[in-house]
């Protein structure tokens, strides 16, 4: 029974996206509510069974093979549920766009893809799925407006990168444990070759996750992509799927220690991109591409939590996984609310449309303090458990987070102000509150950030400890108000700092937007900034040089076996064939004389 | 009953030249196409009883001898007389000369089987002398200029080949004390260090080279096939060389020379500098008799190339390339008949596009070509094929890469010829041709076909017909 | 030593039946090249071989060729005269190299070492004709047949056509 609920749980996304490609307008949208309900109804009834798959696929050890268990049902669970709010949201979004069809079929397959690479059991299954939001994401950009082609690309390639990098990594795990079979894996990280494979892999799951240094691609789609796919792909299952397979690398797959290298390196990879991506967040003037940087941001705390090796920073890091799934995609159906009534996102033209769209500014200041790690929202209590397994570390990891907390909460008061706050005196006039179809996913969401935050004992409890299993979890106690006073004191200090600043901020420049501008054009920074708006750091654009210039390479060596083989071999022969032709010169004595020659050779030869 | 082979051309000579009437006298010209009809027949069925009959009876003359290569050469000569023979009936015009034709056609039969069939080198230099006279005869057959010179060039070249067969006979005669092979074998693979004998064995090999157009005693080769007429370029290409070069040299080295390692790096040397330096020279001519004249060249270096590598693989390949040859090099000149029938002229520059007008023409050299060259599955893979794993096998990786190398030349002077001929837009003077008549096309279509099949049927022919005739010399 | 003389000899009225210019100079030469011939197989013991030679060659064919010329009439005076005259001292070169393999080859191959064997010397010539070597007696038919074709083919048109 629960065999074919796995199956169906990932054939019917399929089923259902390629036939919204094909169906007219409102029965693709009735197919596609109908297909996420199913699924979500499947998933949760699948929830927390136990149930193993195992089909003949290729050969070689590469099997058909699903698993069902507590955290694969788990996110299952919770992708389904966010692909049904965000069904739900893009019905009225794109109700007035064209290339529907697509979209929706996109959705459903990307639905799908999750789906199987959340329930496979053996690694080049999931690396199939995995692979296969490849080309979800471009069609999903693609179809954005005209222009977004080419972050579509970027978009590929960025990804296609770092999913080679992790087949490579599949593939040396696959060597050094014999089997391709996920749950019968359990490596240690002792000698180079399983720390390389690691590393590949990490790299590949976070860089689904969207860290550094794969992250370009994530603020161009921002602004090309249309929006509910912001919500849906980077805020949410991507980061549910990179997140869950990091954490079943570094807990079943390979044993990664406290302490170790591999520990180390994780947990700076994360501090940097925590750093890095907030730097950037806060200089930037759009809505989307503000909450896109931050998503990117995030994800630096989950890869630190997971990277500490330790139970709590462990469990810190899944909880924050939940979370940031929750308020990311609060906040980008909110910017999408936005967009759709103001018809804009750059935030100069936004401003005071607070008091008409109250519903959608309240669940933003839920989001922005979930996310800034406010008490008693959910993002505090996560943030908490990260910082007690960074501290247990180092304390550097942990000042590192801290200061990207306070950044976090400067750009999302920033935000919030220039969006919401302030006069406008174009926009406050004729803007209404956005449809109730596109508030009930919102609202949904919001409200279990409060949930999750107050009792946080139910997520953490019967979700996320039984995932580090019973003997991690041993003696340890998570939910509740966080055990270390010292790190809420200082959470709290922190921000307070971030609202001085703002209102600092404010008070020079006058208007919500600049109220980050201090820091901005601040001596070491602006020079930074600068080059970063060129897109001078941007790993892809310094990839396409490089390749630009190999492929100019290539050209030239084409060129010049083309020319060996049309012009140097050509005029050898005819060369060769005119200076044969005048030798034959017609006559009959000069060929005597050919032949007397030629035998005398050849006596010579033969009696020599 | 095998001299029967020999009796029945001279009987039909006779009978041709007899003063009876002009009904009766136009009937004979149908008496090559008929022999060699027959001839044709008998040897597709080689267990047959008729080849064995009559020889206990002393009804046959002596010397002579069938094994599985002569029954396979046998079967080329009847193949191209035959349509060499049909072909003359449609270009040959003037009935005295077509009559003339048919008596030198039968005579030159008879020479061929003789040489194919005997056991004594005396008796085969006979044979091969009445090939050569009928084939000086033949190629001046309608007296015009440029025929005259390339026959001279014939003559005279052929002469010194006999000048040069005759000494070596007589040395070895005087040596063995008998002519026949196996008295010349024993002698020879008893003294084959010593210097006459040896220069003996020489004298011959350049003899037969003469006679088979190996580089580089082929002068007379390009002139005597591009001048003759139609049908005698056909019968002179197609298997009188062969017959009367190759054949023989293939025949008296493995039989009574024996493959010395000295002989066989000659033969090697010599096949690769033909096929090199055929090819080169095929490439730049303008007229298409004789970059077909070219072309032979270089196939027959392949064929020497082969027998210089040896083993059971090299004979046998050698052999199977003969045969192939043969009949593509009969089909390309029969496709040359038909063009300079239809079109008047040999220029490659003054034609185009005639395969539009001429497709049963075209269709058929674009076969004849792609077997030249050695494309799958048409027979001249195969061959070519196993002549490149004898060379493996033999350990000559140099002569390899040359023999496979000059397949691509092969291919090039080959495609360039198609493409000037047959394939563009249709040339000014050429409106007006049409498709040759089915006396031309006929035999065309039907080589074309052994081609086909002889290719796709190799796979299965292999082990039955040709490692036993490489095996059995 | 007569050997030498005689072959000296047979080159050197073969040279002079080839270069010469009038038709009759040249049968004329070929008959006595077959008669030094004719001379040197009778020196060399074989008497039957001689008397075939002469007989065939020197005397019937000498007969018939010079027999057929004398009926034809001389060219014109006109082209004889702008004839290119025949430098016989370019073909010295030749007559050296000649000379030089004649030496070379006698010093490589004089010593014959192999053992000669002794052909049966007085075998009835008629049995070995006609019992030894009948195959060669055919194919000599043959090419008779194929020589007269050959004349025929060639000359017969002439008389036609004038």
């Amino acid at each position: 029974m629960m065999e074919k609920m796995m199956l169906l749980a990932v054939g019917i996304p399929f089923i259902f996206g390629v036939g919204a490609l094909m169906l007219p307008k409102y029965a693709r949208e009735a197919a596609t509510m109908l297909a996420t309900v199913l699924n979500l109804v499947l998933c949760v009834r699948m929830y927390d069974q136990e149930a193993m798959l195992s089909l003949p696929w290729g050969g070689y050890g590469m099997l058909f093979e699903l698993r069902q268990y507590h955290f694969s049902s788990f996110i299952l669970a919770a992708a389904a549920g966010f692909g049904f709010l965000i069904s739900l949201y893009s019905l009225y979004f794109m109700r007035n766009r064209d290339k529907g069809n697509q979209f929706y079929a996109y959705l459903l397959l990307s639905l799908g893809m999750v789906n199987g690479a959340v329930l496979a059991n053996n690694l080049v299954l999931m690396l199939f799925f995995w692979e296969g939001l490849l080309g979800t994401i471009f069609g999903f950009i693609a179809i954005g407006h005209r222009e977004a082609f080419r972050s579509a690309v970027k978009a590929f390639i960025l990804i296609g990168v770092s999913d080679v990098l992790m087949m490579a990594g599949i593939g040396m795990t696959g060597l050094l444990a014999g089997t391709l079979t996920m749950s019968a894996i359990h490596l240690p990280l002792t000698s180079a070759a399983s720390c390389a494979a690691f590393l590949l892999l990490a790299v590949g799951a976070t860089s689904k996750a969207g860290s550094l240094p794969f992250h370009s691609w994530i603020p161009d789609a921002a602004t090309d992509a249309p929006l509910p796919f912001m919500a849906l792909m980077p805020a949410a299952l991507e980061k549910l799927l990179g997140i869950y397979f990091l954490a079943r690398i570094t807990l079943d797959l390979y044993a990664l220690q406290k302490g170790s290298a591999m520990s180390v390196i994780l947990m700076t990879l994360g501090v940097v991109t925590i750093l890095v991506a907030v730097m950037m967040a806060l200089v930037q003037k759009d809505f989307k591409r503000l909450l896109s940087y931050h998503a990117i941001s995030q994800v630096g705390y989950m890869i630190l939590g997971i990277g500490t090796a330790v139970p709590v920073g462990i469990v810190g890091g899944i909880f924050h996984m939940i979370n940031h799934a929750m308020y990311k995609s609060c906040l980008f159906l909110t910017g999408g609310s936005v967009e759709s009534q103001t018809g804009s996102t750059d935030l100069a033209k936004l401003g005071g449309i607070g008091r008409r769209m109250p519903i959608t500014f309240i669940c933003f200041i839920v989001a922005a303090a979930a996310i800034s790690g406010v008490p008693p929202f959910n993002g505090f209590f996560s943030k908490e458990l990260v910082y007690d397994g960074a501290l247990e570390c180092h304390w550097l990891f942990y000042a590192g987070a801290l200061l990207g907390s306070f950044l976090t909460a400067a750009s999302f008061l920033k935000l919030g102000h220039a969006a919401f706050l302030g006069r406008n005196d174009a926009l406050s006039t004729r803007v209404k509150e956005a449809p109730l179809g596109m508030l009930v996913p919102m609202v949904v969401i919001a409200g279990g950030c409060v949930l999750f935050g107050v009792a946080n004992q139910l997520p953490i409890d019967n979700l996320i400890v039984p995932i580090i299993g019973a003997q991690r979890a041993a003696g340890h106690h998570f939910s509740g108000a966080p055990e270390n006073i010292f790190l809420v004191i200082m959470t709290v200090t922190v921000l307070l700092a971030a609202y001085v600043n703002h209102m600092y901020g404010v008070g020079r420049t006058g208007n919500g937007v600049g109220a980050v501008d201090h820091i901005h054009y601040a001596p070491v920074f602006h020079p930074i900034y600068e080059c970063a708006e060129k897109r001078l750091f941007d790993p892809y654009d310094i990839g396409m040089t490089l390749v630009q210039g190999i492929a100019r390479l290539a050209w030239r060596i084409d060129r010049a076996n083309d020319w060996l083989y049309n012009v140097a071999a050509v005029k050898t022969a005819l060369y060769l064939s005119c200076s044969v032709r005048r030798l034959h010169n017609g006559s009959y004595a000069v060929y005597i004389v050919w032949t007397v020659v030629g035998a005398v050779f050849l006596c010579i030869y033969m009696n020599a | 009953m095998t001299s029967l082979l020999l009796i029945l051309p001279l009987a039909g000579f006779i009978l041709a030249n007899l003063p009876a009437g002009r009904a009766f006298r136009r009937m004979c010209i149908v008496l090559p196409l008929v022999l060699s009809a027959v001839q044709v027949l008998l040897t597709l069925f080689p267990k047959a009883s008729w080849w064995t009959a009559g020889n206990a009876a002393g009804l046959s003359l002596g010397f002579l001898r069938i094994d599985g290569i002569s029954m396979l050469m046998l079967l080329a000569i009847g193949l191209v007389v035959f349509a060499s023979s049909l072909i003359s009936t449609a270009t040959v015009r003037d009935e005295r000369k077509n009559r003339s034709f048919v008596n030198l056609v039968l005579l030159s039969l008879l020479g061929m089987n003789g040489v194919v069939m005997v056991t004594d080198i005396f008796t085969l230099y006979v044979f091969l002398e009445i090939v050569s006279v009928c084939s000086f005869v033949l190629i001046a057959l309608q007296r015009e200029q440029a025929m005259f010179e390339g026959a001279f060039k014939y003559v005279v070249l052929s002469a010194v080949a006999t000048m040069l067969m005759l000494t070596s006979i007589g040395i070895l005669f005087l040596c063995a004390g008998g002519t026949s092979f196996t008295d010349l074998s024993s002698m020879i693979a008893r003294n084959h260090a010593d210097y006459t004998v040896v220069f003996a064995i020489l004298m011959f090999i350049v003899g037969l080279f003469i006679k088979g157009g190996i580089i580089p005693f082929h002068g007379w080769l390009p002139d005597a096939y591009s001048s003759a007429a139609a049908p005698v370029s056909i019968l002179l290409a197609g298997i009188v060389t062969k017959v009367s070069g190759v054949y023989t040299l293939i025949r008296l080295v493995v039989e009574v020379f024996g493959a010395t390692p000295k002989t066989s790096q000659v033969l090697l040397f010599m096949g690769a500098l033909s096929i090199v330096a055929g090819a080169l020279a095929a490439l730049g001519q303008k007229d298409f008799k004789r970059m077909l004249a070219y072309s032979s060249i270089s196939q027959v270096g392949y064929i020497i190339l082969s027998l210089g590598a040896g083993g059971a693989l090299g004979i046998a390949g050698a052999v199977f390339h003969l045969f192939n040859h043969t009949i593509f090099k009969t089909q390309l000149f029969i496709n040359a008949a038909a063009v300079e029938a239809q079109t008047g002229s040999r220029d490659l520059d003054a034609m185009g596009g005639l395969a539009s007008r001429m497709p049963v023409t075209g269709a058929t050299s674009v076969v004849a070509l792609l077997s030249a060259a050695g494309i799958p599955p048409l027979a001249g893979f195969w061959s070519k094929l196993v002549i490149v794993v004898a060379l493996w096998k033999a350990g000559h990786p140099v002569y390899l890469a040359v023999a496979v190398l000059a397949s691509l030349l092969t291919l090039a002077y080959f495609l360039v010829l198609q493409r000037k001929v047959f394939f563009g837009t249709v040339a000014p003077g050429c409106d007006s041709v049409k498709e040759a008549g089915w006396r031309i096309t006929g035999p065309s279509v039907a080589f074309s076909l052994i081609i086909i099949a002889v290719g796709v049927a190799v796979p299965f022919l292999l082990d039955t017909i040709l490692l036993p005739i490489g095996r059995m010399l | 030593m007569l050997l030498m003389i005689l072959l000296t000899l047979l080159v050197g009225i073969g040279f002079y039946a080839v270069l010469s210019k009038t038709l009759l100079k040249a049968a004329i030469g070929l008959g006595a090249v077959s008669a030094a011939l004719t001379v040197l197989l009778f020196s060399m013991d074989s008497p039957l071989a001689a008397v075939f030679e002469l007989s065939v060659c020197a005397g019937l064919i000498t007969v018939i060729f010079v027999s057929v010329i004398s009926m034809t009439k001389a060219a014109a005076p006109r082209d004889q005269k702008e004839a290119e005259p025949n430098h016989y001292l370019k073909y010295l070169p030749l007559l050296a190299t000649g000379a030089i393999v004649f030496c070379a080859m006698r010093y490589w191959l004089g010593d014959a070492p192999v053992a000669q064997a002794t052909v049966t010397a007085g075998v009835d010539v008629r049995h070995a004709l006609w019992d030894l070597r009948g195959t060669d007696v055919f194919a000599q038919l043959a090419v008779l047949f194929s020589g007269v074709s050959g004349v025929i083919v060639l000359f017969k048109e002439l008389k036609h056509d004038e």
